[in-house]
């Protein structure tokens, strides 16, 4: 019996998925075959084309999902995952096992309804998921994740086990709500219409339904005043985004929780599927606070964690505290790295701000120029993109500027979208110093600070500092990055604070 | 017409001279210790940029061939291929002076700084140990001339991947073992 162990473990059996995401994967792509059989639905009536559709959709779909499940096998052997897959093309992955950096399981609604569970694996080198398992039985999954980290320490501890202990950070349903509402979005509006649009229910449509009976007298108003109109559907408009906002998230940040396991943060949130996710802090580049000026009026903050190569397929993973006053944004922070927000900002040079007025009025004489060719454009417009274009550059330039310690460089920027960017020194990744063709004439240079896991736009850029001065920075930054890695070898990674 | 060919004639030397202005103007700021790109590279970019221009000819050669009958045509066969010609010309020319005089990079202790851009003059510094890895790299055109490029990625996004062009293969060769021995296995 033991010999069979070990020579099982040596050469362990590929294992298939588990039976019912045949299952899962038909109701799946179910979705798609209501939208190809939509005029049915719609009661147009069982015609030749729709059977036709059918017939090709049992004959194709339907094998291929079995045909997937037949032929995607796994195994789990001491030194690597292996995954075979593919139909015309075999495919077969071997993930070492010391590149594995953490395993993730998830559970959706319908995962979670039939007892399944999706383990992904993510490596170090890649910023996606390199390998996933979709489905497993719960158990399977807890065993692979068991066998993993039994094999190699270094994975983070289950999540599960750390429900005790008590959270970093925790949203409770009223601030969950109030998140929700700073996060007003227009994609989702899109996604409303568009769906109407699809099914074939006009606005006017449906403004005619609501206000079929006692609400007569509101569409004679309309009828009356066009201008009414307008403005009631904006603002119905603006309120559905909001109230769409607030429901999608909701249902993503339900129940967050953060909490610290040594040298690990975890979190876990959602309502319908519960995502967890492991964030080691030594990986983690730089933090960022972000605000809008509504949140920003009432004194709300929330913070973000950019990593390497961690999956970054969801927006909202790294997200250590979607919503939180100032001195608990600084409390997570300073789990992460020992630092303090700055009070005062260095602003950057005041000539900034004529580079972007005269930007915006360039852009806006060319969008005018282009409306002329339909359309007589009127004064008030010209006057009044002058007027915003100078007030827009003047509150970009109050809103940007930087600080820095004996640790840190912060760097403030944005209007809409405020975000102050922490940077360690020794997470800088290069430095470069730019200077156009105007800028160089006005005296001035761009700071570009290039992080891992920054966005490329409103990324930390100091834009437009005094020439001399982006210099000095420069050459500072660079002193400061080689001091951070003299430090002496051994100590451990967070030692030093970086 | 004639008019017209002044205003033209006007704003191509104002262009022109301020454009030469900024030139020297800049030339007296470029830091003479570091070093230049191999000289051949000129002509490297300048076969590229020839080979952009032949495109541009042909398309234009097409435009003029399919519209070659039309009766409210004014303009004579061959002009549009003329001011691409003139243009591509021109900027074959140029632009691969302009980018050599202004293409300098130094490897300083753990440093690696290069310095480029005609317009927008960009000035990087990469860390060495932040290299991930490095690449040399060569297209048809470089063999030709027996130059090499090397490529230097790293985690950042805006800059993670930065090229050094211009280079004998020796002294690629010379410049990956230096950087190698600086490159960390754990770039965290």
């Amino acid at each position: 019996m033991m010999a069979f162990a070990e020579s099982s473990e040596a050469m362990p059996e590929a294992r298939r998925l588990h039976p019912l995401t045949l299952v899962v994967r038909l109701l799946m792509s179910l979705p798609a075959l209501g939208v190809l059989w939509l005029p049915v639905l719609w009661g147009r009536g069982v015609d030749r084309s729709a059977l036709a559709t059918l017939i090709l959709y049992g004959v194709i779909a339907w094998p291929l999902i079995l045909a997937h499940y037949l032929r995607f096998r796994y195994s789990l052997t001491p030194r690597e995952l292996i995954l075979e897959s593919g139909l015309f093309t075999y495919r077969r992955r071997n993930i070492p096992l010391e590149r594995i950096q953490n395993v993730q399981i998830e559970r959706t609604l319908l995962a979670r309804c039939l007892g399944l569970a999706r383990v992904r694996v993510e490596t170090a080198g890649s910023s996606e998921t390199e390998g996933e398992l979709a489905f497993v039985s719960l158990a399977e999954a807890m065993r692979l994740e068991a066998q993993l980290r039994a094999f190699r320490e270094a994975l983070p501890a289950p999540v599960t086990k750390a429900q005790v202990v008590e959270p970093l950070f925790a949203l409770s349903p009223a601030r969950l709500l109030c998140s929700g509402a700073f996060r007003f979005s227009l994609v989702f509006l899109a996604g409303l219409f568009s769906a109407m649009e699809y099914l074939n229910l006009g606005p006017e449509e449906l403004a005619d339904w609501l206000t079929r009976g006692r609400l007569r007298w509101v569409r004679d108003a309309f009828a009356h005043a066009p201008l009414l109109a307008t403005l009631t559907t904006l603002l119905t408009a603006a309120l559905l985004g909001w109230i769409a906002g607030i429901v999608v998230h909701a249902t993503r940040f339900y129940g967050f929780r953060l909490w610290r396991e040594d040298d690990r943060l975890y979190r876990q949130s959602g309502l319908f599927t519960v995502a967890a996710g492991v964030i080691p802090l030594r990986r983690v580049q730089a933090l960022v606070v972000q605000t809008n000026p509504l949140m920003a009026y009432f004194g709300w903050f929330a913070l973000e964690a950019r990593l390497m190569g961690l999956a970054q397929e969801q927006q909202g993973n790294q997200l250590l505290v979607p919503l939180g006053r100032l001195h608990e944004v600084q409390a997570i922070a300073t789990q992460v790295w020992p630092l303090t927000l700055p009070e005062t900002w260095k602003p950057v040079s005041p000539r900034h701000r004529r580079r972007l007025t005269i930007r915006y009025l360039l852009v806006g004489a060319l969008g005018i120029g282009v409306l002329y060719l339909f359309w007589t454009p009127q004064l008030w417009m010209g006057i009044g993109w002058g007027m915003g274009s100078l007030l827009w550059a003047w509150w970009q330039y109050r809103g940007h500027g930087y600080a820095y310690d004996a640790h840190f460089l912060f760097i403030r920027r944005g209007v809409l979208r405020r975000r102050v960017w922490c940077v360690p020194y020794a997470k800088v990744q290069t430095l470069s110093l730019r200077q156009s063709l105007f800028q160089r004439r006005l005296g001035l240079a761009s700071l570009v600070v290039d992080v891992a896991g920054a966005s490329i736009w409103g990324g930390p850029v100091l834009r437009d500092l005094p020439v001399e001065e982006a210099h000095a920075l420069l050459e500072m930054l660079q002193a400061r990055f080689r001091e951070s890695w003299q430090a002496p070898q051994g100590t451990s990674e967070r030692s030093h604070p970086v | 017409m004639l008019d017209g060919l002044f205003a033209c004639c006007s704003i191509l030397t104002f262009t022109t001279s301020s454009i030469l202005d900024y030139y020297y103007f800049m030339l007296q700021n470029l830091d003479n210790s570091m070093e230049s790109l191999d000289p051949a590279v000129q002509t490297v970019w300048a076969v590229k940029l020839g080979l952009w221009t032949l495109g541009g000819v042909l398309l234009a050669l097409a435009y003029e061939l399919t519209h070659l009958f039309q009766s409210d045509r004014w303009l004579p066969f061959g002009f549009w291929v003329g001011v691409v010609v003139g243009i591509g010309g021109v900027l074959c020319w140029v632009l691969p002076r302009l980018r050599y005089r202004f293409w300098r990079y130094a490897l300083l202790g753990e440093e690696l700084i290069l310095e480029r851009g005609i317009f927008t003059r960009v000035r990087t510094i990469v860390p060495l140990r932040r290299v991930q890895h490095l690449d040399i790299a060569q297209d048809l055109i470089e063999r030709e001339f027996g130059l090499v490029r090397v490529v230097l990625h790293t985690a950042g996004t805006r800059y993670s991947t930065l090229v050094l062009p211009g280079l004998r293969p020796q002294q690629a060769e010379q410049l990956r073992e230096r950087i190698k021995q600086h490159m960390v296995e754990d770039v965290l």
